[in-house]
């Protein structure tokens, strides 16, 4: 992200002497430091922040159509993720970094990936594992070795599988505040494989958000406006998400799917954008990126295809994030003028 | 010690294994019956349970049984009389589609008028993980059963009507695999055929139940007087005669 | 006095489990209820102090190259006299532990104070390291099946303790592999910061 532009400053002739007034001005006018000299202004701040931005269009489509809840039970995981971060690292005596706003971006991801009938207790505690036991108990930003907005997904569905997977229809309208109970409505992934019956959705419903799920897999237009952001400000690049999209449109067909069905249905456009792009658990060289994202996309096509769950979306990301250690190593990018063994200068 | 001496080191492993193998024999010896004698009470209290009939026959050979689904296998079958009529079943089958292993189910079935219904089940043995597919073995699962017909189905987060049942939230694999047990009992039941007039030189067609337990009254009417004793006859899946 | 100190070393300041992290196999699939805990640190307890009784009896018989094979052959004699009982006299509990009972025969913790300690002390020595071991060895299996069974199923020893009014609705991921490398990873942790070990430089 960096603009490295290498300008290399004179270092001050120490023995030179100059008396005070002199030293006062040439302190103003000469700097010593080490490179980089030039710096682009970036901080994980406004990387966050831009982020946060690019969510929102998901996040008011999911609002729209699941109701006031989908907003407080964003909320109430932003606010977590945030207080766990900051009494954790307060425990630990260390120097505090929720206002690098990652804990905000870990809240509103985790909040997206979950049915808005979540009881909020639940979500707190996915927010627990989350930001403790992904995040930092592992050394904080970073550090993680998978997405911890999934990996609290995954803890949330493989502790309370009814809960995680009820969903309601499009337009319903909920109770804000306690549990909600509303008339359950299948997602489009789930009527596509027979787990329940009822119509296919259209591609415009899938497109515009017309469907249940989680609240931030509604709409595909508005997770892509999201991205659309993203990639002008050069937050993300589109290798991974391209690849993973590809590899699913692609494989859905030889698996005699409808390519374009699966595309738009379920966490995948969020997943794609959102969450197989994060910096730390994903690869950095971009031949790197295009592997990660066709694995990603291969392990999506055949846990929805062939495997026990309508979704496979999050699997595949954390199952990618454990392998990304090693696309890096075999990405690795040679150093300028090595040469391969034997060869001769 | 410390010896190099092949031999030595043979004998001495040698003696040490002789020693432990005799006193496992002895305990073996100890424990054998102990343990056939809980299997067998163990049947015997779960047969009850499952059926209620006042006797139960032999088990019938059940070698030449063949089910419709693969996974599953039948691993008993009896007769239950009340008064001297058939009034049901109990067949003994084993799914090997567990999460955590086989499942054995002993299932009692009514037959009233030729229809074949649960009436209660019985599960042998599950090693399932506690709290999510040992609870299996908790009454509000197993009386789902009660009533359901050939041809049960398993439907996930609840509201499961007819001949559905509900499964156990979080342990579908073993709510599935039970039913399979019970499905392949039913269906085993459905073929056993009950008639009271049989040819002894003609075999397969039709099955007659065992003698029934020695310390019984002579059935009276239309039960088969003429049970031929000790043979055991193939059990045929789908036909069925008439009960005369 | 060295009897004591022999029992409470297996018990606390060498537990097999938190300290010497040996047979975490059996720790980690044991330990979905209380039950199945205590069933299995006692199994293993009753295998390990006969075992460390015979072994140190014919310690200075056993030749020091086939001290392996024959601790083996002893330690899985006991273990197969305990699965018989085990499936006699209690055959709920033999259907629950299933493959871990034939499996104490590779528990580490036993081989191991076989090798490290019954091989070169007395028979009464041995025997009370046998039950610290042992009884260290139940009392971390009681205290993780414990956080898993609560957590997990909202019951002790198979029997619900939330109120109805709760509707406490268990995770069941406790329950599961993910669950058990959790509970024993968080109490290693806290055991190791109460010990004051970890990352900081200590006397």
């Amino acid at each position: 992200m960096d603009n490295l532009n290498e300008n290399m400053n004179q270092d001050v002739d120490k023995t030179a002497e100059v008396d005070t007034v002199k030293a006062a001005e040439i302190n103003n006018k000469l700097i010593v430091s080490n490179a980089p000299h030039v710096r682009g202004g970036n901080t994980t701040q406004l990387t966050m922040l831009d982020v946060i931005i690019a969510l929102l269009p998901a996040l008011i489509a999911g609002i729209i159509v699941m109701g006031y809840r989908a907003s407080l039970l964003t909320l109430v995981c932003v606010v977590s993720c945030v207080i766990f971060e900051f009494l954790w690292e307060k425990l630990l005596g260390r120097e505090s970094t929720v206002g690098d706003l990652s804990a905000v971006v870990t809240g509103m991801l985790l909040a997206m990936n979950l049915p808005v009938t979540l009881p909020f207790w639940m979500a707190i505690i996915g927010c627990f594992v989350a930001i403790i036991i992904v995040k930092q108990l592992f050394g904080g930003i970073g550090h993680n070795f998978m997405n911890p907005a999934l990996g609290g997904r995954a803890f949330l569905l493989a502790s309370w599988a009814l809960p995680m997977t009820t969903w309601v229809a499009p337009f319903t309208k909920l109770h804000i505040i306690g549990n909600a109970d509303a008339i359950t409505q299948a997602t489009p992934l789930a009527l596509l494989g027979g787990e329940a019956t009822g119509e296919l959705p259209s591609y415009l419903d899938l497109f515009l958000g017309n469907v249940g799920g989680c609240i931030g897999e509604i709409s595909a237009l508005a997770i892509l406006i999201g991205a659309a952001y993203l990639v002008i400000r050069k937050v993300i690049t589109l290798h991974t998400p391209i690849a993973y999209i590809a590899t699913v449109f692609v494989l859905s067909y030889i698996f005699g799917e409808d390519g374009i069905y699966q595309i738009l249905a379920g966490g995948l456009m969020l997943g794609a954008f959102f969450m197989a792009t994060d910096y730390t658990t994903t690869p950095y060289t971009k031949k790197g990126q295009i592997i990660f994202g066709i694995g990603c996309g291969v392990l999506t096509a055949v846990i929805r295809k062939f495997g026990g769950y309508p979704e496979g979306v999050s699997y595949s990301i954390l199952l990618m994030n454990l392998a990304a250690p090693l696309i890096d190593k075999i990405t690795a990018p040679k150093p300028f003028g090595t040469m391969k063994k034997g060869e001769v200068a | 010690m410390k010896t190099s001496n092949p031999v030595v080191l043979a004998l001495v492993l040698f003696l040490i294994t002789a020693i432990v193998t005799f006193a496992l024999a002895f305990v073996n010896s100890l424990t054998e019956p102990v343990i056939a004698m809980n299997t067998e009470q163990k049947i015997t209290e779960a047969q009850q349970a499952v059926l209620d009939a006042d006797e139960f026959s032999d088990d019938l050979d059940t070698a030449n049984i063949q089910l419709s689904e693969t996974g599953v296998s039948v691993d008993a079958l009896k007769l239950g009389f009340t008064d001297g009529e058939c009034v049901g079943y109990v067949v003994t089958t084993t799914c090997s589609e567990g999460y955590g292993g086989d499942i054995q189910v002993m299932v009692g079935i009514n037959n009233e008028g030729g229809e074949n219904t649960v009436n209660k089940i019985e599960i042998l043995s599950l090693s399932e993980t506690p709290g999510l597919g040992a609870n299996a073995q908790k009454d509000t699962f197993k009386d789902q059963y009660g009533g359901k017909e050939a041809g049960i189905t398993v439907k996930k987060g609840g509201g499961a009507t007819g001949n559905e049942i509900d499964a156990i939230s979080g342990a579908t694999i073993t709510s599935k695999a039970v039913t399979k047990a019970v499905n392949a009992a039913l269906e085993a039941a459905s073929g056993v055929v009950v008639s009271s007039d049989f040819d002894e030189s003609e075999e397969p067609e039709s099955v007659e139940p065992e003698s029934v337990e020695p310390e019984s009254v002579e059935p009276e009417g239309a039960e088969p007087e003429n049970a031929d004793a000790g043979d055991a006859v193939p059990v045929e899946v789908g036909e069925k005669a008439e009960v005369e | 006095m060295k009897s004591i100190k022999t029992i409470l070393n297996g018990l606390l300041y060498e537990n097999p489990t938190f300290i010497l992290l040996l047979g975490m196999c059996p720790t980690l699939a044991t330990t979905t209820g209380v039950s199945n805990a205590v069933g299995m640190g006692l199994s293993a307890a009753a295998v390990l102090i006969c075992s460390n009784i015979v072994i140190s009896l014919l310690r200075k018989l056993i030749p020091s190259k086939i001290r392996i094979a024959a601790y083996i052959v002893i330690i899985a004699g006991f273990v197969t006299v305990v699965q018989m009982a085990l499936e006699a006299y209690l055959p709920s509990l033999y259907e629950s532990l299933g493959l871990y009972i034939p499996l104490i025969v590779v528990n580490c913790i036993i081989l191991g104070r076989a090798e490290a300690f019954a091989s070169k002390n007395s028979v009464w020595l041995s025997a009370l390291d046998g039950l610290g071991m042992g009884l260290g060895f139940t009392c971390a299996l009681v205290l993780i099946a414990l956080v898993r069974e609560v957590l997990g199923a909202g019951e002790i020893l198979g029997m619900s303790i939330f109120p109805e009014a709760w509707n406490f609705q268990p995770a069941s991921i406790m329950l599961l592999a993910p669950g058990a490398f959790l509970t024993l990873g968080v109490l290693l942790g806290i055991i190791n910061a109460v010990r004051g070990r970890g990352g900081k430089k200590n006397a």
